[in-house]
């Protein structure tokens, strides 16, 4: 019996490759030397997300996208979501370098863990496989239950992370659990295998083709955050240090909304419209129960919790119109996600840069009068708040702009209105930060001197660079708009 | 198809009604002349230490913690295993790999003291 | 043997016993049991599926699942562990620092 030996495309694999390589590597060298430079470590990650960004940039997706079979699809959608994946990463990189508390922690396991999580989510972007989408999602998971909980000292960070990892492998049982019924119902886990069942016997009536259709919608559903199953999110959010609320806020939701757009584009044209009403419903609770929650929150991370959330819930309306076969909303999708991941991290930057050794900044009364005290940053925070509330000239804005007209193009009416609404909700919550940093007088002891820490320009580059993109997609989105697109024309 | 369970519950029925009758026998004819000694715990001949329900170290949950991981990480040298010559050198040398990972494992929780037990 | 159905009806009721059991169970090694029995449901399942469709897959998938649970479980039992010893408890609703 002679076995087939799978086809690998050792180009396209390259990135991963690196990231995993550069995780043992870095975990390696800190068990066998632990007394080291810290800075060498950060340098090291840095370079090998880098470089991954290099190697995914430089291998041109072709005709032939799949290794293994499909376990492994390296098209130009994975590849648009690889960079958005190890954007994010070198933003908390930066961000866990910047940020004080962390400076106690064993540097190779921290960093060892967000690499190996960076690994698992572009895993589960780049594949047709619905078990390669479960092993991507159990890695970066597992990695970030840990992070969450990593300042063993802090009771909140166990809390969180107790919590993170009850809810979060309760949602991946649904997901499999699904992934077995339409297993059973189609014959396969490949999504491109499932879609010719779909169109040559349709079983796609089958109840437990759409219970299992269901059940991943659910997992998939908790682990970006949407509505009704966001109640993890604060306080998540709030216990985990705040370098790694960072990350988990965008490269997890880009890489299970990436596996969300594979799955419906493989059986939404074909399943029927119950999956729409299901996305309308989702996407309208999530949105408004992020922007309404959001607008009671006193603690700043909380708050930036239950932003994502409705921007989560703006996401799933470009998600309703790629069910109806859109490719402009899986453009939109892509530049939406990009624009997210700089405000989110510039945000988060901001939170880490603003407190001192010891005590963090979290409570948005602690922001009165930043204006006066730090005018960069607070410069720096009214912007990233300006563009994640969706107003001009911010990259903010234009994304918004193209994600709910890609909703009106495939004939949704009500839904970008819903949207809009929720915007201008947003904007009391977003603006009113801004206002407090303006408007009031400094609380006691502005804490200045503790600001400026040996980590204090890895902040400034992050600060520097999300600065940078959000301004730039707000006045030349064009360009970025574009390869945005074109990304979407393989994956059909 | 009920047929088919017949036998299990004959063996059922045997082996619980073995159980009762030798129960009932002892209980029924044997004299009983209880001292300290026979009505301690019984923990195959050796005289007990302690009490059975202490508590017992964290450490035992963390070594059986690491065990786990690696234990359950053979399953995937089992399929491996028995398709081995089917596969030749190429299945041999893409195996390397994994082993190599859970060397690195293994080789890291040495380096950072896990496996010592003080 | 058996039918196909025989085999998901025992896996639903495995899945919805871990269901309820995380709803309702309140220590938190309990509560991680009962996601192990979901996804031992699935697992079931899979495997029933694979049989039944002469597809190898079903088996395979479940070797995956099980690797991916065990090192679920590793992470978790020390979670509960850091817990454990910050408040002598693992109970889940004793976790209140952070608001509902």
């Amino acid at each position: 019996m002679t076995i087939p030996f799978p086809q690998i495309h050792w180009a396209y694999l390259l990135p991963v490759l690196l990231v995993v390589g550069g995780a043992v590597f870095v975990l390696m060298w800190d068990a066998f030397f632990p007394q080291r430079e810290r800075s060498f470590l950060v340098t090291l990650t840095l370079a090998v997300l880098a470089s991954a960004l290099g190697a995914s940039l430089a291998a041109q997706p072709g005709s032939e996208a799949a290794s293994m079979g499909g376990m492994y699809l390296y098209d130009g959608f994975t590849r648009f979501v690889f960079a958005l994946i190890l954007l994010s990463s070198f933003f908390s990189v930066l961000l866990s370098a910047a940020q004080r508390s962390l400076e106690e922690v064993p540097a190779g396991d921290y960093l060892g863990l967000i690499l190996f999580a960076t690994s698992g989510m572009m895993l589960m972007a780049a594949t047709r496989s619905l078990l390669m989408v479960f092993v991507g999602l159990e890695i970066f998971s597992l990695a970030l239950y840990v992070l969450a909980g990593f300042l063993r000292g802090q009771p909140e960070g166990n809390e969180a992370a107790l919590k993170y990892f009850l809810l979060g492998s309760f949602a991946s049982g649904f997901l499999l659990y699904g992934m077995a019924l339409i297993f059973g119902a189609t014959g396969s886990v490949d999504l491109m295998e499932i879609a010719q069942r779909l169109t040559t016997s349709p079983p796609s009536r089958s109840p437990a083709f759409l219970l299992g259709l269901g059940f991943v919608v659910v997992g998939l559903g908790f682990k970006v955050a949407a509505a009704p199953f966001y109640m993890w999110t604060p306080d998540v959010y709030e216990g985990s240090p705040t370098a790694v609320t960072a990350f988990m806020s965008v490269g997890p939701k880009v890489a299970a909304f990436a596996a969300f757009f594979r799955l419906l584009l493989a059986v939404g044209p074909r399943a029927g419209a119950e999956l729409d009403a299901i996305l309308w419903v989702m996407a309208v609770l999530t949105m408004t129960a992020g922007n309404v929650s959001a607008i009671w929150q006193s603690n700043i991370k909380r708050m930036l919790a239950y932003s994502s959330i409705a921007h989560a819930g703006y996401i799933l309306v470009a998600l309703a119109a790629v069910r109806r076969g859109s490719d402009l909303a899986t453009g939109s999708f892509l530049f939406y996600m990009l624009v997210y991941a700089l405000m989110n991290m510039g945000a988060f930057c901001v939170v880490v840069a603003a407190g001192a050794r010891g005590e963090e900044r979290t409570r948005i009364e602690d922001y009165a009068g930043l204006g006066y005290t730090r005018p960069a940053l607070a410069a720096a925070m009214a912007l990233f708040m300006v563009s994640l509330a969706g107003i001009p000239p911010t990259g903010g804005f234009v994304a918004k702009f193209y994600l709910f007209s890609a909703a009106v193009k495939v004939g949704f009416v009500w839904l970008p209105v819903i949207a809009v609404l929720n915007s201008v909700v947003s904007v009391s919550y977003y603006l009113r930060l801004v206002v407090l940093m303006y408007m009031r007088e400094p609380g006691e002891a502005p804490a200045r001197p503790g600001l400026l820490g040996p980590g204090w320009s890895y902040a400034l580059a992050a600060l520097v660079l999300a600065a940078a993109g959000v301004l730039n997609f707000g006045i030349f989105p064009s360009s970025f708009f574009e390869l945005a697109l074109r990304s979407t024309l393989l994956l059909n | 198809m009920p047929r088919e369970y017949v036998p299990i519950l004959t063996l059922l029925a045997l082996a619980g009604g073995f159980g009762l009758l030798t129960l009932a026998a002892t209980f029924l004819f044997g004299k009983r002349r209880p001292t300290a000694r026979k009505a301690a715990a019984y923990e195959c001949g050796i005289i007990p230490q302690t009490s059975a329900r202490g508590r017992f170290s964290v450490k035992f949950f963390l070594v059986a913690i690491l065990f786990i991981v690696f234990d359950v990480e053979t399953i995937f040298l089992y399929p491996w295993a028995v398709a081995f010559r089917d596969l030749g050198l190429y299945g041999f040398v893409v195996m390397l790999p994994f082993m190599g990972l859970l060397a690195a494992s293994l080789v890291y929780e040495w380096k950072r003291g896990a496996l010592e037990w003080d | 043997m058996a039918p196909l159905e025989h085999y998901l009806i025992l896996s639903a009721v495995l899945f919805t016993l871990g269901v309820v059991g995380v709803v309702v169970r309140r220590n938190a090694i309990v509560v991680f049991l009962c996601i192990e029995l979901m996804l031992n449901g699935a697992n079931l399942a899979f495997v029933a599926y694979g049989s039944f469709l002469d597809s190898l897959d079903g088996q395979l998938i479940v070797f995956f699942v099980m690797a991916v649970a065990a090192a679920e479980a590793a992470i978790g039992l020390a979670i509960v562990v850091l817990i454990y010893r910050h408040r002598e408890s693992t109970d889940v609703d004793d976790l209140n620092l952070l608001k509902l």
